[in-house]
C-alpha cells in the first residue's frame, strides 16, 4: 500500500570503499567487540591467498578466528546449517564473509540461523527473521552480486532442487568493506558474469514498480558505469582503476535493487539456476533481452533511457519498434563482450519450461516487475531465450 | 508463492515488505534483544541481591585474594560497618586478632570463632566458609556465612549456672531431710530428758545439793534443744508463726545491738531504705538471720579491723529459679574482710561446715540462715573475693495488699490456773511430766495415751475440759484428727497441738481447723504456761 502511495525506504550498510580497504578489517572487528571471528569463504579464495591475507590482518589485531571454507557456488542449505553449527560450537560472536555472492549468502544464513536457532529454510520469503544475527562484515571479491549491501540471501534447497530467496532487512550487513583490489583475482569469465549480473540488478531496479528517485540515481549511474567499463576491464583484468569502476557500479546497482527490488529476470533466473546450477550472472544475462521486450510497454520511458545509455537514439525510432531496439542494444552489448546466448546450449529443454515458469511466477522478485505476468507470458519468454 | 508469512496478504502488502516497508521490515538492530537481555540481567541482579540481602545471617564474599567484594545488610548490622567501608578491605578486618586463643567446649574452632566489630567489641560467631568457582572451575573467591552466637553463649552460661544452683539446692535439701529426721527422734528424747529434769528440780526441796547437777542437765539439755531447733530451722521442717513486718525496724535493732558489742576497730555502716513494704516472716528467725550474717561479717574483719555495712532496699527483678519479676526486700550484709576461698564457697551453707577455729563456730550458722531464708520463700546469694571481702544478699518477697499488724509483745510469766486440762500423748514419759508440771501450776489434769481414749473421755463429758493439749504424731488417730472431732462438738474449745516433726501440718492449716496454738517439741514448760493462759483468756473474752 505504502509503495503505491509513493512512500519509499532507503537502507544501506556502513560502506568503506577503496583500494586497500581490507586493511581496516582489524579495526572494525575490534570496534564490534569481537571475541572470536567466524570467517565464511570458499576454496577459490583460499587458493587465491585472500583468506591468508585476511587472517594476517586479524592476527595483527589480536583476534581469534574460525574458518568455514566449504561454501560451494550457489550455497546449499546443509552447508549453511553445517557452518552455523561450527559457528555455535566455536563460540564465535561476529561473522566475516569473504568472497562472492555464495560465501556472503551463506554467511547471512549462518547469522540468522545462529540467532534464531531454526533451520535456514524456515526463513524463506519476506520478513521471516525474528531476531537479527550477530554483526556481519562483507568483504566481496567480485563486483556483481551486491550481497554485501542487500537484504537478500539465495539458498539452494537441495531436496526440492530450487533456490529459495530469503528477504529480510535484518540481513543487510553491518559493514560492506569494498576493496577493488580483491576483485583482481577474478578471471575473464567470472568478471563477465558478475558484471552482467550487476547490469541486470541496475536495469531491474530502475524499471521496478517500487523504484524511487533515490534508487533511480544509483541504478542509472550503475548502468552507465557498466556500459562504459565492463568491456574495458575484460580486456584489462589487472587494471585496478577499471576494477574500481566496476565495483562502484556493482555497489550502486546493489543500493538500487536492495531498496527497489528486482523483477522478472531475477525471478526466472532463480528458477533456472535451481534447475541447472548455472552461475547466477549467466542466467540473468541469458534472459535479460527477452524480458525487456515483454516489459517495455509497462515503463517505455525508462527502457528508452536505458536504450539511450547503450547508444540508441530513441527519438528517431517509432514507438512500436522501440522495445525491440532496446532489447537489441542489450543483446548487441552481450555479443560485444563475447557472451553466447541460448538456453538450449546450457541444456534447457522445451519440457522444462512449464516447471521453470511455475517456479519463476512464485518468486518474490516477480512482485516488483513493472508488468504483471501470467504463466503463459513467462513460458513465452523462456521459449524465446531457448 | 514461497512467501508463507504473507500468504493471503495482498500483492501490495508483499511489495511493501520486499522494499522494506512492511510491518515487520525492521533493520537489523540489537536494541530490542539487548534491552531484553539487560532487563533479564537486571532482574537476575535484583533477584540475587534481594536474596543475599534477605539472608538473616551475615554473608560476606571475598575475591581469591581474600579482599571483601560484597557484604549483606545482616553482616553490616552485625559488625557495624557500611557496605562501602567493607568493600576492598581484607577479610581479616572481621576477625579478632588473637581470636584463635578462644576455647569453649560448646563452640569448637572448626565452626566458631571470635569476630571483631567496628567499635572494637569482639563477639562469638558461628562460621561457614565455602569457595566459589565459575563454570570452568576457576576459583573466584570465597563466601563466608557468619551467625552471631552471643545470645547462645549467654544462654549456655545461664543454663550452667541454673544447673549448678539446682545441684546445690538438691544437695541442701538432701542434707536437710537427713538432719530433720535425726532431729525429730532426738527431740522426743530431749523432751523426756528436759521434762524429767524440770520435774526433779521442782520436786527437790530448795537448797538441796542435787539441784546444781539437775540444773546442769537442764542447761545442757537446753543447749541440745537449741541445736535441734537450729537443725530443724535449717531443714525447713520447723513451722513457726509468721507475721507481716517491716524489716527496717528489726535491722536497726540489730545494728544497735552490734554497736554495743563490736569493738571500735570495726565500723558499722547503715543504709536502710525507708519503705512501707512488708514481708511475711518470723521476727525471731529474721533476727537470727541478720545476727548470724553480721556475726560472720564481724569474724571476717575481726583480726585486721574493717567495715561492716548493713543495707536494705526495695528491688524489682526476676531472680534465678523464680524467674518472674516481682518486688523484693533486699538485705545486704557487706564486709571488707578476709573473703571466702573460692573452693569453699559452694559449701558454706552445709551444716557443720566451718572454717573457724574449733570452739568459735558450730558450722550451723549459715545452714540455719539458708534454711530460714528458703523457708520464707526468699533467696540468698554470696559474692566474695578472697582478701577483699564478702557480700551476702538476702531477698525476701514483698507481700502486697495486707495491712501491717502490730508485733505482739511476748509474755514471759509463768502463770498457773485451776482449769481442767486434757493431755494427750502416746509417750507415757512425756505425758507424765506434763501432768506433774501442770498440776504443780494448779491445773486439773487428765491424761490419755491415744486418740481414741481421748475422744472417749471427751465424749463422756464434753464440757469437762477447759483446754486440750495434744501431741500430733500418735498411733491411731493423730492430734489433728482428734482436735477436729472435738471442735466439731465444741468449736470454742481451746486446743494446743504439739509436734516434733510434721511436714503435713502447716500453721495455716492448723489455724484454719480452729486449733488455737501450735507448738514445736520439745515444749518448754516455761513456754507452755503462758500459752495456756493466753488461750484461756481468749476464750473468756
Amino acid at each position: 500500500m505504502l509503495t503505491e502511495l509513493n512512500i519509499r525506504k532507503f537502507l544501506a550498510p556502513e560502506i568503506i570503499f577503496g583500494d586497500g580497504a581490507i586493511e581496516l578489517l582489524g579495526r572494525y572487528v575490534r570496534n564490534y567487540g569481537a571475541g572470536r571471528v567466524f570467517i565464511v569463504t570458499d576454496q577459490g579464495l583460499v587458493q587465491a591467498g585472500l583468506l591468508e591475507r585476511a587472517q594476517t590482518i586479524l592476527a595483527a589485531a589480536g583476534v581469534d578466528l574460525v574458518v568455514y571454507d566449504k561454501v560451494s557456488p550457489n550455497p546449499r542449505d546443509y552447508e549453511v546449517m553445517e557452518a552455523a553449527e561450527l559457528y555455535h560450537q566455536s563460540h564465535c560472536d561476529i561473522i566475516i564473509a569473504l568472497g562472492g555472492g555464495s560465501p556472503m549468502d551463506c554467511a547471512k544464513g549462518v547469522s540468522i540461523v545462529s540467532a534464531n536457532n531454526n533451520h535456514i529454510l524456515t526463513f524463506k520469503g519476506v520478513d521471516n527473521v525474528e531476531i537479527p544475527g550477530p554483526p556481519l562484515i562483507c568483504l566481496p571479491t567480485t563486483s556483481g552480486t551486491s550481497a554485501d549491501v542487500s537484504q537478500f540471501a539465495i539458498i539452494n534447497n537441495t531436496e526440492e532442487r530450487v533456490k529459495v530467496a530469503i528477504i529480510s532487512k535484518t540481513m543487510v550487513p553491518d559493514l560492506a568493506l569494498l576493496d577493488p583490489g580483491l576483485t583482481l583475482t577474478m578471471n575473464r569469465d567470472l568478471t563477465l558474469c558478475t558484471g552482467m549480473d550487476a547490469l541486470v540488478h541496475a536495469i531491474e531496479a530502475y524499471v521496478s514498480s517500487a523504484s524511487s528517485q533515490l534508487t533511480d540515481l544509483h541504478a542509472l549511474e550503475a548502468i552507465r558505469l557498466i556500459q562504459r567499463s565492463l568491456p574495458k576491464v575484460l580486456d584489462n583484468l589487472n587494471d585496478v582503476e577499471l576494477r574500481e569502476q566496476m565495483m562502484l557500479a556493482s555497489l550502486e546497482a546493489g543500493l538500487a535493487f536492495s531498496n527497489a527490488s528486482l523483477g522478472a529476470v531475477h525471478a526466472m533466473a532463480h528458477s533456472l539456476g535451481g534447475l541447472l546450477d548455472l552461475p547466477h550472472g549467466e542466467c540473468n544475462t541469458l534472459l535479460l533481452d527477452a524480458v525487456i521486450k515483454r516489459n517495455y510497454e509497462a515503463v517505455p520511458e525508462r527502457y528508452d533511457r536505458i536504450g539511450e545509455i547503450f547508444g540508441v537514439q530513441m527519438q528517431g525510432i517509432a514507438p512500436e519498434r522501440r522495445a525491440q531496439a532496446v532489447a537489441e542494444a542489450v543483446l548487441s552489448f552481450k555479443r560485444q563482450l563475447g557472451f553466447e546466448s541460448g538456453l538450449d546450449k546450457r541444456g534447457v529443454r522445451l519440457d522444462d519450461i512449464t516447471l521453470l515458469a511455475q517456479k519463476a511466477l512464485a518468486d518474490p522478485c516477480m512482485v516488483t516487475n513493472p508488468r504483471r505476468f501470467e504463466l503463459a507470458d513467462i513460458e513465452a519468454i523462456f521459449k524465446e531465450a531457448l | 508463492m514461497t512467501n508463507h508469512s504473507a500468504s493471503g496478504d495482498s500483492w501490495d502488502d508483499l511489495k511493501d515488505a520486499i522494499v522494506g516497508l512492511g510491518e515487520r521490515s525492521v533493520r537489523k538492530s540489537y536494541y530490542p534483544e539487548l534491552r531484553t537481555k539487560i532487563r533479564d540481567l537486571d532482574e537476575q541482579r535484583i533477584f540475587f541481591r534481594s536474596t543475599l540481602n534477605s539472608i538473616p545471617d551475615g554473608v560476606v564474599v571475598m575475591d581469591a585474594d581474600g579482599v571483601i567484594k560484597q557484604a549483606n545488610p545482616a553482616l553490616c548490622t552485625m559488625f557495624g560497618y557500611t557496605p562501602e567501608e567493607l568493600v576492598g578491605q581484607p577479610q581479616t578486618i572481621l576477625y579478632e586478632r588473637d581470636g584463635e586463643k578462644f576455647r569453649h567446649a560448646d563452640f569448637p574452632t572448626d565452626w566458631s570463632r571470635r569476630f571483631l566489630r567496628k567499635d572494637g567489641a569482639a563477639f562469638l560467631g558461628e562460621t561457614m566458609e565455602n569457595e566459589i568457582y565459575d563454570h570452568e572451575g576457576k576459583l573466584l573467591g570465597t563466601l563466608e556465612l557468619i551467625r552471631d552466637r552471643t545470645d547462645q553463649l549467654f544462654e549456655i552460661r545461664r543454663q550452667r549456672q541454673l544447673e549448678e544452683q539446682l545441684r546445690q539446692s538438691q544437695k541442701m535439701a538432701a542434707i536437710g531431710t537427713l538432719a530433720g529426721g535425726i532431729a525429730h527422734d532426738f527431740n522426743n528424747l530431749l523432751a523426756a530428758i528436759l521434762g524429767y529434769a524440770e520435774l526433779a528440780l521442782l520436786k527437790l526441796p530448795p537448797g538441796v545439793a542435787l539441784q546444781r547437777e539437775i540444773r546442769q542437765i537442764l542447761k545442757a539439755g537446753g543447749k541440745a534443744s537449741e541445736l535441734v531447733n537450729q537443725i530443724l530451722a535449717f531443714s525447713r521442717k520447723e513451722t513457726t508463726k509468721r507475721i507481716l513486718l517491716q524489716p527496717g525496724v528489726l535491722l536497726k535493732e540489730v545494728i544497735k545491738l552490734l554497736r554495743g558489742t563490736i569493738p571500735s576497730t570495726v565500723t558499722i555502716q547503715e543504709q536502710i531504705a525507708v519503705t512501707d513494704r512488708v514481708i511475711l516472716a518470723n521476727p525471731t528467725q529474721l533476727h537470727q538471720v541478720v545476727m548470724n550474717l553480721c556475726t560472720n561479717a564481724f569474724h571476717a574483719v575481726e583480726d585486721n579491723g574493717g567495715e561492716i555495712a548493713l543495707a536494705m532496699e526495695i528491688v524489682r527483678k526476676a531472680i534465678p529459679a523464680s524467674q518472674e519479676e516481682r518486688e523484693w526486700i533486699k538485705i545486704s550484709v557487706i564486709d571488707n574482710g578476709c573473703g571466702i576461698d573460692p573452693a569453699n564457697i559452694d559449701r558454706i551453707f552445709e551444716p557443720y561446715f566451718t572454717t573457724k577455729p574449733s570452739g568459735k563456730g558450730t558450722g550451723m550458722g549459715l545452714a540455719v540462715v539458708h534454711g530460714i531464708v528458703e523457708n520464707h520463700e526468699g533467696r540468698i546469694f554470696v559474692e566474695s573475693v578472697k582478701g577483699e571481702g564478702t557480700t551476702i544478699n538476702v531477698f525476701f518477697p514483698v507481700v502486697t495488699g495486707i495491712e501491717t499488724p502490730q508485733i505482739q509483745p511476748e509474755s514471759q510469766s509463768l502463770v498457773g490456773g485451776s482449769e481442767s486440762i486434757l493431755v494427750v500423748d502416746d509417750e507415757q514419759m512425756v505425758a507424765d511430766y506434763l501432768k506433774s508440771f501442770l498440776e504443780q501450776l494448779g491445773y486439773t489434769i487428765t491424761v490419755c495415751n491415744d486418740g481414741n481414749a481421748a475422744l472417749l473421755a471427751f465424749e463422756r463429758n464434753p464440757q469437762g475440759f477447759d483446754v486440750v493439749i495434744t501431741d500430733q504424731t500418735m498411733p491411731g488417730k493423730t492430734g489433728f484428727e482428734i482436735a477436729r472431732t472435738m471442735l466439731a462438738v465444741r468449736p470454742e474449745l481451746p486446743i494446743i497441738l504439739c509436734s516434733g516433726y510434721s511436714s503435713a501440718l502447716s500453721p495455716e492449716r492448723v489455724t484454719k481447723a480452729g486449733i488455737r496454738e501450735f507448738m514445736m517439741k520439745p515444749v518448754s514448760l516455761h513456754d507452755l504456761a503462758p500459752v495456756i493462759r493466753s488461750v484461756l483468756q481468749e476464750e473468756a473474752s
